[in-house]
């Protein structure tokens, strides 16, 4: 059997004076899509930091597709959009789309051929602007470009729809059909519960640092539905 | 797969030296060079007389290289502290750090691959002084000082000892209020090395130059590279000086990549 894409076991976040994270006892299948939801401060993004091994948890063990994740190695194919966007100001897209290539290992000149068409493809174009002169929307479509340049096992993305227009948005949607067609595992934090819906095979509820529920996208008929799932976990 | 971690750093390291090739900063840092100049054509040039009798080149030369060792230190001292401030600013360990940490980059990688991307135009930069000031010696005063370039090995010191424990610092505390704690501690490891040296001030031996031999002495490391160049300014214990920044250098940087390694960003 395939190890799971991301397993916790016991996992907990002590921030001190009594706020705490887990325990979080959890594995996400390889290749399924989770919407990961909950209200503002629930957890969602310190969760997401322990499974890319940026915080280092202060109990239990996260594993990703069986190795553990303080390694590098373990965050081989792993894309990952942050919550917050901003990158260095005097930096431009191509800098930050090379600088990521290299990173994941990608062949250099390979990417420097297909650097106009891959951006093109996020509705961005080969400038030498300097990124201070985007707007939110372009950082976050530069954002999810490097997110997806090497995303074959994993990609998780903190609030991905912030910032961008209905094009944008539309975009994105069509992007993640394809990575999810090709198997890659999705793990989408969100507030925006209708954009996950169509998408998501699973959803898990995060409620003051605990899973709240679990449960399967198809036992919800429609978005009242899973909306009024949602409130009542969360209440 | 093995040349993996290496091949990241250098993207890292490259991307991180960007600012330091195109950025304002080094054209201040260049045109500050020109301070070098202003002793050299001062001193050396022309007849000097004191009470009626002439200064001799010997002794000149001594006093010109005093003031240029002090002045590429004190430049290369600022450029570095301006790198690491740059370098270390509002979007250290945010969104594209954080981005470049959650790819297969090791933190110890990732920390080494900031160090370096200060330490290597301060160092260039270093010796990029020590060449003007050996080049201006020679072409304004026809001294062809070699020992110059012996400079460089104390100032590559130096400037690891200055960045590893900025970097360290960076781990706790934000930068204003590293800054301001340079400003607090420039004076004593600077001038106070130079006043135990060659002042005969705190050279006795009390409590007090006890505790300034513990401290980081990055600021009076080149009175080693000082007494290379003439037997004026030969001082037998000035090794200690040269010891103590290695020192400091490697508790810095091993306790700085061991609290990184283990740190929440």
């Amino acid at each position: 059997m395939d190890a799971p894409a991301i397993s916790c076991q016991g996992l907990e976040l002590d921030y001190g004076r009594g706020s705490r994270i887990g325990p979080l006892t959890l594995d996400i299948p390889a290749g399924s899509c989770v919407a990961l939801v909950g209200e503002n401060g629930a957890g969602k993004s310190s969760f997401i930091s322990m499974i890319l091994g940026l915080r280092p948890p202060t109990k239990g063990l996260v594993s990703l597709f069986g190795v553990a994740a303080p390694t590098p190695g373990s965050r081989l194919g792993v894309g990952y959009l942050q919550e917050s966007v901003d990158f260095p100001e005097r930096a431009r897209a191509h800098d930050l789309i090379a600088l990521h290539s290299r990173l994941t290992g990608l062949d250099r000149r390979k990417a420097a051929r297909e650097l106009e068409s891959y951006l093109d493809g996020f509705g961005l174009e080969l400038t030498s602007k300097p990124i201070r002169a985007y707007s939110k929307g372009m950082k976050q479509r530069l954002a999810l470009a490097i997110a997806m340049l090497d995303c074959k096992r994993l990609l998780i993305l903190d609030e991905p729809n912030s910032g961008l227009d209905p094009v944008g948005i539309a975009m994105l949607r069509a992007k993640l059909d394809a990575l999810k067609a090709e198997g890659t595992t999705l793990l989408i934090s969100t507030h925006r519960l209708a954009e996950v819906m169509h998408l998501a095979d699973q959803v898990l509820v995060l409620h003051k640092g605990k899973v709240a529920g679990e449960s399967a996208m198809s036992d919800f008929h429609d978005f009242p539905a899973f909306e009024k799932y949602f409130l009542e976990r969360v209440k | 797969m093995s040349q993996g971690p290496s091949m990241r750093l250098r993207a890292v390291l490259f991307f991180e030296l960007g600012p330091a090739l195109k950025g304002p900063l080094l054209w201040a840092a260049l045109a500050s060079l020109m301070i070098l100049v202003v002793p050299i054509r001062y001193i050396m040039v022309g007849d000097i007389h004191v009470n009626g009798e002439l200064v001799g080149q010997a002794l000149r030369l001594n006093y010109v290289v005093a003031i240029g060792y002090s002045t590429i230190v004190f430049l290369t001292t600022l450029f570095t502290l301006c790198f690491c401030l740059d370098r270390t600013g509002t979007h250290y360990l945010r969104n594209n750090d954080l981005l470049i940490l959650s790819r297969a980059m090791g933190r110890p990688h990732f920390y080494l691959a900031k160090m370096a991307s200060v330490l290597i135009p301060s160092l260039a930069y270093g010796i990029l002084a020590v060449t003007l000031f050996w080049e201006e010696l020679y072409r304004v005063a026809g001294v062809n000082l070699s020992h110059v370039f012996i400079l460089i090995m104390p100032l590559g010191l130096s400037m690891l000892c200055l960045v590893s424990l900025y970097f360290l610092m960076r781990n706790f505390l934000g930068n204003f209020m590293i800054f301001f704690l340079w400003l607090l501690m420039l004076p004593v490891i600077y001038v106070v090395n130079l006043w135990r040296y060659y002042a005969g001030f705190l050279r006795e031996g009390g409590p007090l130059a006890e505790g300034i031999n513990m401290l980081p002495q990055f600021g009076g490391i080149h009175v080693w590279s000082l007494g290379m160049v003439s037997d004026f300014f030969m001082r037998p214990e000035s090794w200690h000086a040269l010891a103590n920044g290695a020192l400091w250098s490697v508790v810095a940087s091993v306790t700085g990549l061991f609290v990184f390694s283990k740190k929440r960003l």
